[in-house]
């Protein structure tokens, strides 16, 4: 037999409100943006490069010819392997704009039937201590909005194959993004839909519902 | 139920800033305001707000019981087909429900009076559960608040509570929070909502909304295309249901908070349900579909609430047959209802409107927001409560 329970501390009324109160993530956050990085790693940037060819990581010697040279095969071999795969030319130029896509066939007899974005770039570390996989890069359709990494809606450039946003303003080899899309590597070939999401909530606040940035709460 | 001025704190803006509250102020203006507080006698908050809420939840969840076995209830309410078997099976499968908010006409006479439940994506949580307290702890402590004054608001112990339910019943150990990003007040209640979900011992990532994806096997997937398997969402069903993923919610195996049945409740459709299931209970007011002839009854006082809508907008009321107060914005295609009218108790120049917490199936405090019309719109501000020692 347990031991029986203690009696009960008289208490003369019953409070109504929380004894107490702890917060481990929000407290002590500072402006919007700092408060957001503590929240969101994904919110944090890493140093990338991205080049359109071999040639240009050369060229410009911020990593050594052999970094290039493994970089671009690296890539080559990624992409043939996770490329993202559509069921029509449509369905991928929707993506990755008219012209950025090729019929598989031409990359790998395994995606003989479907259509692959044609490889625009490949993203590589600033360093070689950033320890980053080397992903290749496929063109992101401006028009269309709510792929890929959040609010980056309106970007162009390119996207990585699992769809995060790689914010390329063209020229300009050194970029930043987010740790997420740095990270985040495909495995295997994505057979994902997104931005599916978001939509009708974007289109209300555009409409006048809500705050300015649209807003679900209420 | 009594309005008390009281001088704000000089430095409540660093109070905010050390407690992660960054929504405090909405273009310019504050929306916490502290330059006044509402205080309430215990028997008013366990008799007239506390105790009704309970049972109008409870009402609430027969409703569901209702609506989810009678397809012309779900069609009354507008709810696409293509979502009602999402619906069916998260209540029959019993998915569990985090919170809830329950608007109150309500001023300390006479009964309060349900004007709508906010039952899917209710914000004003965190500066409910954790501002508005630090603001009374505070309070006594400086000896500006009366000794012995209490306040109705165990949000954040029940919120914890509940996530480590939810944990229980699901076997979840990891809940995703999805919101519009670039949304303060949303990303911040979603913040705090993560806070709580990690104190259960969850992992509880955040992800923007836009970011959902669809993978294999019917699964939301997060950034990385890994399979979610519970989703917190504060993005509202009926905008859900209208996205082009909204038809495949009802064969995937990921779990939402709020689950699909709450789309029943947050429809102001349910009203007038509600009404018909309980004509003349003290705590609701008659409501009739628009298209109803029996909206007669309610001649030429009422308001006209769309069936779909936040912050309130497209709200109408008319008062002996002269419109009093309308809310502009893009909602109201899918129909409206009429309601009679329970004009907001005033307060000097402010009209004030009671939002009684839910969380799981339990009342868990309230909020006070106040306004300068009689529709309450996203300009309203917070003001904090007491009750007296």
């Amino acid at each position: 037999m347990s031991e029986p329970a203690p009696e009960a501390p008289k208490i003369p009324r019953r409070s109504k409100r929380s004894a107490t109160i702890s917060l481990v993530l929000v407290a002590g956050a500072g402006a919007a943006a700092v408060g957001l990085a503590r929240l969101d790693a994904t919110q944090k940037d890493e140093d990338v490069l991205v080049y359109g060819t071999l040639g240009a990581c050369i060229a410009e010697r911020l990593r050594s010819p052999e970094a290039c040279t493994d970089a671009d095969r690296a890539a080559r071999t990624a992409y043939a392997a996770t490329a993202p795969r559509y069921e029509t030319l449509a369905d991928c130029e929707r993506h990755h704009g008219s012209g950025g896509c090729v019929p598989g066939v031409s990359v790998t007899a395994e995606a003989a039937d479907k259509y692959l974005p044609a490889m625009a770039a490949f993203m590589m570390g600033r360093t070689e201590e950033q320890n980053l996989a080397v992903q290749p890069l496929y063109a992101h359709a401006p028009e269309e909005q709510g792929q890929g990494h959040a609010g980056a809606a309106h970007m162009g450039g390119y996207c990585t194959g699992w769809g995060g946003r790689v914010a390329y303003a063209g020229g300009a080899s050194r970029v930043h993004v987010p740790a997420s899309v740095a990270h985040t590597t495909s495995s295997t070939p994505r057979l994902v839909a997104r931005g599916g999401f978001g939509g009708t909530g974007r289109a209300m606040a555009s409409a006048g519902g809500g705050h300015a940035a649209g807003s679900g709460g209420g | 139920m009594r309005r008390v001025a009281i001088p704000e704190r000089p430095d409540w803006r660093d109070h905010a800033a050390r407690a992660g509250f960054q929504f405090h102020s909405f273009d310019g203006a504050p929306y916490w305001d502290e330059s006044a507080y509402y205080a309430f006698s215990l028997a008013e908050i366990e008799a007239e707000i506390e105790e009704p809420s309970r049972a109008l939840h409870a009402l609430c969840l027969a409703f569901v019981e209702r609506a989810i076995a009678d397809g012309e209830i779900l069609a009354s309410l507008r709810i696409p087909e293509h979502a009602w078997d999402a619906i069916r099976a998260s209540w029959r499968r019993r998915d569990p429900a985090l919170y809830g908010r329950l608007d109150l006409s309500y001023g300390g006479a006479g009964p309060a009076k349900l004007l709508e439940y906010n039952a899917d994506t209710p914000t004003a949580l965190y500066e409910s559960a954790v501002f508005q307290w630090l603001w009374l702890e505070d309070g006594l402590a400086q000896g500006r608040l009366p000794a012995g004054c209490d306040q109705y608001n165990s949000l954040h112990e029940r919120l914890i509570a509940r996530f480590t339910e939810i944990a229980a019943a699901t076997g979840a150990g990891r809940i995703a929070f999805a919101s519009f990003p670039d949304a303060p007040e949303d990303r911040g209640t979603v913040a705090y909502l993560q806070d709580c979900a990690l104190q259960a011992g969850l992992a509880a990532p955040f992800l923007p909304v836009e970011a959902i994806g669809l993978g294999a096997g019917g699964w939301f997937v997060d950034e990385a295309s890994r399979p979610i398997e519970a989703l917190f969402k504060l993005y509202p069903w009926e905008w859900m249901f209208a996205d082009p993923f909204g038809r495949a919610v009802g064969a995937s195996p990921t779990r939402f908070l709020e689950p699909p049945w709450k789309a029943v409740l947050s429809n102001k459709g349910m009203l007038a349900h509600l009404w018909a299931m309980e004509p003349g209970h003290p705590n609701l007011l008659p409501a009739f579909f628009e298209e109803d002839p029996a909206k007669a009854a309610l001649g030429d006082s009422f308001v006209k609430k769309p069936l779909y809508a936040r912050e309130g907008a497209n709200v109408l009321i008319v008062r002996d047959g002269a419109v009093a107060a309308y809310g502009e914005g893009p909602y109201g295609a899918e129909g409206y209802v009429r309601q009679g009218l329970a004009a907001l108790p005033r307060f000097g120049e402010a009209y004030a409107l009671i939002g009684s917490w839910i969380v799981g199936d339990v009342p868990a405090g309230l909020c006070l927001r106040e306004a300068d019309g009689l529709i309450t719109t996203d300009r309203a501000r917070f003001v904090p409560h007491v009750i007296d020692p």
